[in-house]
């Protein structure tokens, strides 16, 4: 019996289009008229998707269309590594949000006509994930508060898990449950949010002869006061609009006088980490640069705070420099456990990403990182967390089914009357461990909450049939009298008495 | 149904002064629904689809706004009132000149689904808070308090697994101060809104050790509809914030779901009260499906199951029927 995320894509879809790389796009979505409408499908051929929309702003911080910015580039940062991955940002540069909402209450606003675009757009651009938010002035600091909705596509069941039973055309399914997370809220001022060390990048085809510029303000119609190479550290100090204020390093050469202040685009900064985790890692190179000498070896547990950063290679691929034992050296990004971002959500995303991708392991790396951020009575995304956990424990196969039913078991004490919780962990119980009566109690569970739940239904139907069907050494275990009995019970009490 | 908007705006004054040097324009005006004032509605200019001035009306539907100068031959910004429970476009205002010292605008709401009250409305009394807060930072509390209370209830709901639409909650501020140990008047205000709920409260600046201050705030959050013998207790919460600065997030988020899943209880109450037993059979499956997502939220010990399960029993009975 084997575990799997349901895809009809399946093995095809990760062989034939593993080529494509990772990408961002941005596309205006909000034209007048057509709220909520992209000028065309982007990343058609890339197989997991999420859009990013533009914050909704409705008390003027003018930091909607950055922070989203901000959040597709930590996801797209969070994936580098994993082909076939994308992130669309919907973006608003003509004021339509604020006209749209402009003619209605903020609340009913958000609560139908954003989500509906959002759903919509991710409809659109065929993509899994669909994030969205809102950013607020709270007692001099910012309170953001970001949504995620997930979609589920005809052709790519990625919540649903399917065990597939040998030699049966039966296949037992258990979903997910939930398709909106509420994530939790970032606040804090706009200092200690990304008052920090960005690092100067050229995005631009054509390069950047001249290095990257510097504004006397936060407009591109501003001064430009000097240039800086790619790859130098800089300290933010604020973020206005789309420009960060920042701290300018000694051996910048002003070409213009200011008035003090230097200002660059965030398009221009590439967003490294501040601190990076590692986890129980023996005999670690330690370099002279990036890709350079090996100086030494160490064995790495914990947390770093990151003391310089730059890209490397044909992929561009991280590395940080740390201390270790008093001195500095350079480690591969490619070793980190895990690392700061400034939305924490970014580590959830990302094991939504290499789950609906088939990278159960990883995935799984990814929301304990994220679990390990979450308040802890914040029970409702913990559960979601954990289910999402379990779910690449069990896709992962082999030994991971009785840590994974141990997660669910988790969940269940977080929030004991979800009854999706019972369901899935009712296919746990009956792939990976053979136990029927914990599976029969685990549905009955579920329908004992809600006796309309149709996941637990399903399941239910599905196993009756397999007991019936039940004919080989394989699944002989079906075959009891007992769990049929029980079966057909829970069957005639809620399912038929409907 | 939601009615045709009909704005009726009457251009007052405009011109006289006028001063090519002034760096604001100034707007002032009524906000009225079939002649009542509006307090508390949003008032909101555009210039090119960006915010260039906001202000709250007062008690009498008044308001007063400045806006930056135009800054070129586009003379034209756009006026939004706002206020749940009713419907506004925008109005526009075309200006001959840069800017006039003092134009005036009123503007006349209509009433969503003809409701001219505040229907699924949470309503925030102004909390009082006693000792060394500045006034500013009370008043700052206080304005942003509705709207983080809001988008809690906001990403509690949308977190729910619903098929049918979630119910679409409002949270504002109270037009009349209410006294927190008047629970008459609490209820009696909630009532005449046909409210959801009426959250009250008050703070005092306390001195904690050393020479540290915190806000000890009272809560409470008292749901108005009743059905039947079926009613939800005050949820009354105390609290210490740090004092600087006073952020109202940390309020709803000390609270977490609580508010959210009393809000979302009051919705259902208040559901049941208005159909009166005149509900169809898929109405009562989406109040259903409504408190078993809700329930799905909850922790083993949570306050509210009690009365969540009994509503519930009393939907199965009716569909049973």
């Amino acid at each position: 019996m084997s575990m799997a995320r349901s895809s009809i894509l399946g093995v095809t879809l990760f062989l034939c289009a593993s080529s494509i790389a990772n990408a961002g796009e941005a596309l205006p979505c909000f034209a007048r008229g057509e709220f909520g409408s992209c000028p065309g499908p982007v990343l058609e051929h890339v197989a997991f998707k999420s859009v990013v929309l533009q914050y909704v702003d409705p008390e003027g911080t003018e930091l909607g269309e950055s922070l989203a910015r901000l959040l597709q580039r930590e996801i797209l940062e969070s994936i580098s590594d994993l082909p076939n991955a994308g992130v669309i940002l919907a973006f608003d540069r003509a004021g339509e949000i604020e006209s749209a909402l402009g003619k209605q209450d903020i609340n009913v606003f958000l609560q139908n006509q954003y989500h509906v675009a959002a759903m919509s757009i991710a409809e659109q651009q065929n993509a899994q994930m669909s994030i969205w938010g809102t950013v607020l002035p709270d007692g001099g600091g910012l309170y953001i508060q970001t949504f995620l909705t997930l979609r589920q596509p005809e052709d790519d069941q990625w919540m649903t898990l399917t065990l597939s039973l040998p030699r049966s055309q039966e296949k037992l399914t258990a979903s997910l449950g939930r398709s909106s997370v509420n994530l939790p809220a970032v606040q804090g001022t706009n200092a200690e949010l990304f008052g920090k060390r960005f690092y100067t990048r050229c995005a631009r085809k054509t390069g950047c002869p001249e290095g990257i510029e510097f504004h006397s303000g936060p407009s591109q119609d501003t001064q430009v006061i000097g240039y800086l190479p790619a790859g130098q550290p800089i300290e933010a100090v604020e973020l206005h609009g789309r420009w960060f204020r920042v701290v300018l390093p000694e051996r910048f050469k002003p070409i213009a006088s200011s008035e003090g202040d230097a200002w660059i685009n965030l398009y221009y900064l590439d967003m490294l980490a501040q601190d990076v985790w590692y986890s129980g890692l023996k005999n670690v190179n330690l370099r002279s640069r990036p890709g350079g000498e090996v100086i030494g070896k160490a064995d790495l547990n914990g947390h770093f705070q990151v003391l310089n950063a730059a890209r490397h290679g044909k992929w561009r691929q991280p590395w940080y420099q740390i201390e270790v034992d008093g001195s500095k050296a350079w480690v591969s990004g490619s070793l980190i456990n895990r690392r700061s971002y400034v939305f924490p959500e970014v580590h959830l995303i990302a094991g939504l990403y290499r789950y609906g991708l088939g990278q159960f392991d990883r995935a799984a790396r990814e929301f304990e990182v994220f679990l390990k951020t979450l308040p802890g009575d914040d029970h409702v995304t913990r559960a979601t967390t954990l289910k999402f956990l379990a779910i690449s424990r069990l896709a992962s196969g082999d030994l991971e089914g009785r840590r994974a039913i141990s997660l669910l078991s988790t969940a269940a004490k977080l929030t004991p009357y979800d009854p999706s919780v019972y369901t899935l962990r009712a296919l746990a119980n009956i792939g990976n461990e053979k136990d029927l009566v914990g599976t029969t109690n685990d549905i009955r569970r579920a329908l004992m909450l809600n006796r309309r739940d149709q996941g637990a239904i399903r399941l239910l139907e599905g196993l009756i049939s397999a007991a019936a069907g039940a004919n080989t050494v394989n699944n002989s275990y079906l075959k009891n009298v007992t769990f049929s009995r029980e079966l057909e019970n829970l069957n005639n009490e809620y399912v038929q008495r409907r | 149904m939601k009615h045709s908007t009909k704005i009726l705006a009457f251009f007052g004054v405009a011109l006289l002064l006028f001063s090519p040097l002034a760096e604001c324009c100034m707007l002032s005006g009524k906000v009225a629904h079939d002649n009542v004032p509006i307090s508390n509605a949003a008032l909101k200019i555009y210039r090119e689809g960006k915010v260039i001035g906001n202000t709250t009306t007062l008690a009498d539907g008044s308001y007063e706004v400045q806006y930056p100068e135009f800054p070129d031959l586009v003379r034209v910004i756009k006026v939004v009132a706002t206020k749940p429970g009713y419907a506004s476009d925008g109005l526009l205002l075309f200006r001959q000149q840069a800017c006039a010292e003092k134009d005036t605008m009123d503007i006349e709401l209509d009433s969503i689904n003809g409701i001219t009250g505040d229907s699924n409305t949470i309503f925030i009394s102004d909390y009082k808070i006693y000792g060394q807060a500045q006034a500013e930072l009370t008043a700052n509390f206080n304005r942003q308090l509705n709207k983080i209370v809001y988008h809690k209830i906001l990403a509690y709901s949308s977190n729910l697994e619903l098929k049918s639409v979630l119910p679409n909650i409002s949270v504002q501020l109270a037009d009349e101060p209410l006294d927190l140990t008047n629970n008459v008047g609490i209820r009696q205000y909630g009532h005449s809104r046909k409210a959801l709920g009426v959250i009250v409260g008050d703070a005092e600046v306390v001195d904690v050790e050393g020479d540290e201050k915190r806000l000890s705030l009272l809560s409470v959050f008292t749901t108005i509809p009743i059905y039947r013998n079926l009613q939800i207790a005050q949820l009354r919460i105390e609290d210490q914030l740090p004092l600087s600065p006073i952020r109202p997030s940390r309020i709803a988020e000390n609270l977490k779901d609580a508010w959210a899943r009393q809000a979302v209880l009051s919705y259902v109450l208040q559901q049941l009260t208005d159909k009166k037993g005149t509900w169809s059979r898929q109405e009562l499956l989406s109040l259903n499906e409504l408190l078993i997502a809700v329930r799905a939220t909850m922790p083993a010990n949570d306050r509210l199951l009690e009365p969540l399960q009994q509503m519930i029993l009393v939907i199965d009975q009716e569909l049973d029927r």
